[in-house]
């Protein structure tokens, strides 16, 4: 995966396979086609300074149906789907859609990078992609300090399934938020459960990097789970998971009333007897596949602004702006290739702009910022200045039950 | 005069003027006026008093200080009695605070440039003898015939003149034309050609000769005698409609891309040929097409491509790669191009072949195209996108040419009326070769009154457009035949009855008006004193302004006039009352000051506006004469000159330019600074930008002390 240097080299020849442009337009659809090279997508990407054409070239590579120069462009592999080029394409060309259509051409016959590959066979195996054991998914509710309710051991209809999700099951950081939302979800009185050991991983993330064999089995293994029990709505702390229940799961036969979990709180936001807590001064970063994709900007910010003594304080890049932490689209099990290729990963970019603001907190809702924020603090030189907060941490604090 | 022509003031309040202005004592300035009436509004029903008072009082001259003479002109229109306005509301009560005592000054020293302007007033004497109503097309392609067919729907007679032996022109060479509707854009459009050309040959008004050339035309508008050769030899018409095509760019133009050396490489033009037959295949050896690279609106980047470009070539371009789609769907079209240009609806014709399989875009560079292996040939490409060098195989490659107007100076034989004027026998070019004209307010116009322009003479444009521009020049056509039959000028003097007149005793037969006259409208006598072509004059008085003696005036527009109006103006001998004179042309510059005063804003109150037909019409003398009586600056207001001019008679901001030497050399003469008179060009565009520069003016002039000359 060598990218095509820009400047002197080989001449290119342009002898267009048509049969991949075809393949590539049955997966994605022929919105690439469309492409006249303006050159507004990779204005706005967020890797636009780091030296790369993305996602333009690929457009182009893909209408020429250059298959081998699309295909070891790495470009393809940088790419987040964060979906800021699609926003503005005066063309309305899908171009995440189309990006990930070309990595799904990709794994037919070539060799993805071995973080990829262990995250993808962890996937398939284990239904995690830490490759953690089925049965841990449930470890972090014994920290919970809280009963956290079980649906096949309930045996009865619940009002709310809390649908997890891997990184708030398995990762530190994760389960710390997941059991926060525990003590909120029972100082509500809500009647919620977890799905438990048969949730498996949704792998939204593992579709967009080009997985869609791996996303449609676990589909299909979710769907059959939740197909044995009875609840009213599903809720999950996921955006990339969210984004699969409400755009893909029906078309699939899982049809849910699904939230993300910002949304469930907002609803019940005067039901939430929140106290004055520390003095902050926070400023939220939104997530690409909440906001950009699925057009939820507001409730994460009342949470955050019923919270006591937070002050809220926006970013340059905020609501459909907003700027990519980097782990959308597979990334995240990236980042030793992402590094090899750019010189600052997007999370040190989006931790300067935060720190920036002056806020002392950097609060989030989507399980995969957590730890590529808190890196980036660290490796920004902004430990102990900027705290990554999951906004459920934050409102658990002010609920005086952490 | 004043005493053989009684003269009426009429000073009206309306409009905030009775506000600023103490209009009754204003009134007693306008002494030896056989009547002075003041009104609230005089557009209103008190207009009827001034009707009353020319035909009661026999008025020749009618004084009207109120609004702009840019407006209300029907209202203040009282014949037999010519009139003069004084802009009292738009360049002093909108413009200048009121109740001071130098807004008082400005009115009363604008009434009495008025009161003189009335003075050096006549009423014209139109000239209207015979007129020929007929129209000649030279050209018998898409605009030729639209313009032919226009004019004889709308009553004309019509003379089409071809020279091939054919009518229908470039249209023959076309194969198809591209979509004209948003609805059918895979359907390529199959002309009319003969239907086009059999309906004009049968209209009862048009007579169609082909295998004819002009070989002369000379006379004016309502009077041009045409001489041929070919089906007649001679006609007499009232306007002539040149629609005389383009030429595709030679091949020599495209050598470095193996034009003429390597088979097949063809130009757009033999693709439509190539395209007439049911399999496109290659000169080379009759294969059919399987990969072609379009170069569209591309060229060798040397000084013989075309400094313009268009829509044209990338439509043609499109139109082309689905004749190859069409008749192969498994063939492969490669469209090189340095700029896709299709604006408005041809967007979607765009974005139809843009998506069509087996086409593609390619934005980049040909450097050049050569033989590869197994007889394709290698077109290679640097590709503007990813900064690479592309290499394109194809079986054919096709070079976009460029239209150039038959007018063109770099033709071997370029088109030609064969005007027997005295600048020459053809039309002034702009660059590029196209036929000049004012492109921004009058687009058909060339530079000889009477002579329009249609179809790819005029601009590069499509068969659709040069059809529009045909049937657009021939109304053109007709408006210059009405006009004359009156003694009327077209545009932008449209309707002005007044001729320039020759002091004849006094000319030096210098021949300089006869150069300098934008249209040609003057000719030499026997004893090469300037002689007029009455119908071809359009008013602007550059000659007037070109003569060095001052024997060229108008009934109502003169060097003397200028100077009386200028001498009108009191000129205080105090260091704190500044006086500037400003020429204002009346196209853009004087307009512009109107509509500083419309937005209220202000300048100073010093200066002392006269409006002029255009820069080129001020004789250096004005000027000279203004600074030696005391001015203490004048500022020459008018159009943009050079390549990109805006002036509205072509080269009269330009001319004036050249005069101001004579102009410095009256200052250097006077021991005055240079920077006393200055030309600052201006556009109706730039009037949010006048107060500040008439005010930087002012304060220049400020700045130098008063005219020493002042009292003398």
């Amino acid at each position: 995966m060598t990218p095509p240097e820009t400047g002197l080299t080989a001449p290119l020849s342009l002898r267009p396979d048509l049969d991949f442009v075809d393949r590539l337009t049955a997966l994605a659809g022929d919105s690439f086609t469309r492409c006249y090279q303006c050159g507004t997508c990779s204005a706005v990407c967020p890797f636009a300074f780091q030296g790369t054409s993305l996602p333009r070239q690929e457009m182009l590579l893909a209408q020429w149906g250059l298959k081998d120069e699309l295909l070891s462009s790495s470009n393809l592999w940088l790419c987040t789907t964060c979906g800021n080029c699609a926003r503005l394409c005066p063309r309305e060309v899908d171009i995440p859609g189309t990006i990930r259509a070309a990595r799904e051409l990709y794994l037919l016959d070539r060799t993805l990078t071995p973080e990829l590959a262990t995250a993808f066979e962890n996937t398939s195996r284990h239904g995690n992609p830490f490759g953690l054991s089925a049965r841990k998914r449930t470890d972090w509710t014994a920290g919970a300090g809280v009963e956290v309710p079980v649906l096949s051991r309930l045996g009865r209809p619940v009002e709310v399934l809390l649908f997890t999700e891997c990184y708030w099951s398995y990762h530190p950081r994760g389960q710390a938020a997941a059991q926060a939302m525990a003590r909120l979800l029972t100082r509500l009185g809500v009647d919620w459960a977890i799905l438990g050991v048969e949730e498996q991983c949704v792998a939204d993330s593992q579709r967009l990097a080009g997985e869609t064999g791996i996303f449609e089995e676990a589909a299909a293994a979710n769907i059959a789970a939740l197909g044995k029990y009875q609840f009213d709505r599903l809720v999950t702390p996921d955006p990339h998971a969210y984004n699969a229940f409400r755009n893909l799961y029906p078309a699939l036969g899982g049809r849910y009333a699904v939230q993300h979990y910002t949304q469930f709180l907002a609803e019940r936001l005067g039901e939430l007897p929140l106290h004055p807590a520390a003095e902050r001064r926070a400023t939220f970063h939104d997530p690409c596949y909440l906001g950009r994709h699925n057009g939820e900007y507001e409730a994460p910010r009342q949470l955050l602004q019923a919270i006591p003594g937070l002050t809220l304080v926006e970013m340059g890049h905020c609501r459909a702006e907003g700027y990519c932490c980097g782990g959308g689209g597979g990334a995240i099990w990236n980042s030793a290739f992402a590094k090899d290729h750019v010189d600052e990963r997007l999370a040190e970019v989006r931790v300067r702009e935060a720190a920036g603001t002056g806020a002392d907190t950097l609060a989030v809702c989507c399980p995969f910022e957590v730890s590529l924020f808190e890196d980036a603090v660290k490796s920004t030189g902004n430990d102990g200045k900027l705290a990554v907060r999951d906004i459920v941490e934050l409102l658990d604090e002010a609920l005086g039950s952490a | 005069m004043s005493a053989d022509r009684p003269t009426g003031v009429y000073l009206c309040r309306g409009c905030g003027i009775g506000e600023c202005l103490d209009v009754d004592a204003l009134a007693a300035a306008a002494d030896g006026a056989a009547v002075t009436r003041t009104s609230a509004a005089f557009c209103l029903e008190d207009a009827q008093l001034i009707t009353q008072d020319v035909a009661e009082q026999g008025l020749g001259s009618v004084v009207i200080a109120a609004c702009s003479p840019r407006v209300n002109r029907q209202v203040f229109n009282f014949p037999p009695a010519t009139v003069r306005r004084v802009n009292w509301r738009e360049q002093v009560a909108w413009s200048h605070p009121a109740g001071e005592p130098a807004t008082e000054e400005l009115a009363r020293d604008l009434l009495q440039m008025g009161l003189a302007s009335a003075r050096h007033t006549k009423p014209p004497t139109p000239y209207t003898p015979d007129h020929e109503r007929s129209t000649l097309v030279v050209g018998a392609g898409p605009a030729g015939l639209s313009a032919a067919l226009a004019a004889a729907e709308a009553g004309h007679a019509v003379t089409l003149v071809e020279r091939a032996p054919e009518a229908g022109g470039f249209l023959r060479r076309i194969h198809r034309g591209y979509p004209t509707r948003a609805e059918a854009l895979d359907t390529l459009v199959a002309w009319d050609t003969d239907d086009l050309v059999q309906r004009v040959t049968a209209h009862p008004r048009v007579t169609l000769l082909t295998s004819t050339t002009v070989t002369g035309i000379s006379g004016q508008p309502g009077r041009f005698r045409v001489t041929l050769e070919g089906q007649a030899s001679e006609l007499v018409v009232g306007a002539v409609v040149l629609a005389t095509g383009f030429e595709p760019v030679g091949p020599e133009h495209f050598a470095s891309y193996g034009l003429g050396r390597l088979p097949d490489v063809v130009t757009s033009v033999q693709m439509e040929e190539l395209a007439a037959a049911p399999e496109i295949r290659r000169p080379s050896d009759g294969r059919a097409v399987r990969r072609v690279v379009l170069l569209a609106c591309d060229g060798p980047a040397d000084a013989g491509n075309l400094p313009y470009g268009g829509s044209v070539a990338s439509m043609v371009a499109l139109k082309q790669a689905m004749y190859v789609r069409q008749r192969n769907p498994e063939a492969l079209v490669f469209l090189v191009y340095e700029d896709m240009q299709t604006p408005g609806l041809e967007e979607l014709y765009y974005r139809f072949v843009q998506q069509q399989r087996g086409v593609f875009m390619v934005r980049g560079h040909v450097s050049q195209v050569t033989e590869g292996g197994d007889g394709a040939l290698l077109v290679t490409a640097q590709d503007s996108v990813l900064a690479r060098e592309l290499q394109l195989e194809a079986d054919l490659v096709v070079c976009s040419v460029g239209m150039v107007p038959t007018s063109a100076a770099q033709l071997a034989a370029p088109a030609s009326p064969h005007l027997q004027y005295l600048q020459g026998e053809t039309l002034p070019l702009h660059r590029a070769g196209f036929l000049d004209s004012n492109f921004l307010c009058f687009p058909f116009e060339t530079r000889r009154t009477g002579v329009y322009a249609a179809g790819c003479v005029h601009r590069a444009q499509d068969v659709a457009a040069s059809r529009r521009d045909g049937a657009a020049a021939a109304l053109k056509a007709l408006q210059v035949v009405e006009k004359a039959s009156q003694g009327a000028a077209v545009h932008p003097r449209v309707g002005d009855l007044g001729l320039p007149e020759f002091f004849m005793q006094k000319c030096t037969a210098c021949g300089r008006c006869t150069q300098e006259c934008p249209f040609g409208a003057l000719d030499l006598d026997d004893q090469r004193h300037p002689q007029l072509n009455p119908n071809r004059c359009r008013r602007c008085g550059i000659c007037m302004g070109a003569c060095p003696v001052q024997v060229i005036s108008f009934p109502d527009y003169s060097v003397e006039m200028l100077g009386a109006m200028q001498k009108a103006v009191d000129l205080p001998e105090d260091d704190d009352r500044p006086r500037i004179l400003v020429l204002a042309c009346e196209n853009d510059a004087y307009p512009a000051l109107d509509m500083v005063g419309i937005n209220r804003r202000q300048y100073p109150a010093h200066l002392r506006v006269v409006p002029v037909r255009c820069l080129g019409s001020v004789n250096a003398v004005v000027v000279a004469d203004a600074v030696q009586r005391g001015y203490d600056g004048v500022a020459l207001l008018g159009c943009r000159s050079g390549e990109n001019y805006q002036c509205h008679f072509i080269q009269g901001s330009e001319l004036l330019g050249t005069r101001m030497s004579n102009v410095r050399e009256t200052l250097g003469r006077l021991a005055l600074e240079e920077d006393r008179v200055q030309v600052l060009e201006t556009s109706i565009a730039d009037a949010h930008r006048l107060p500040e520069v008439l005010s930087a003016f002012a304060e220049g002039v400020v700045a130098l002390g008063p005219n020493p000359m002042k009292g003398f």
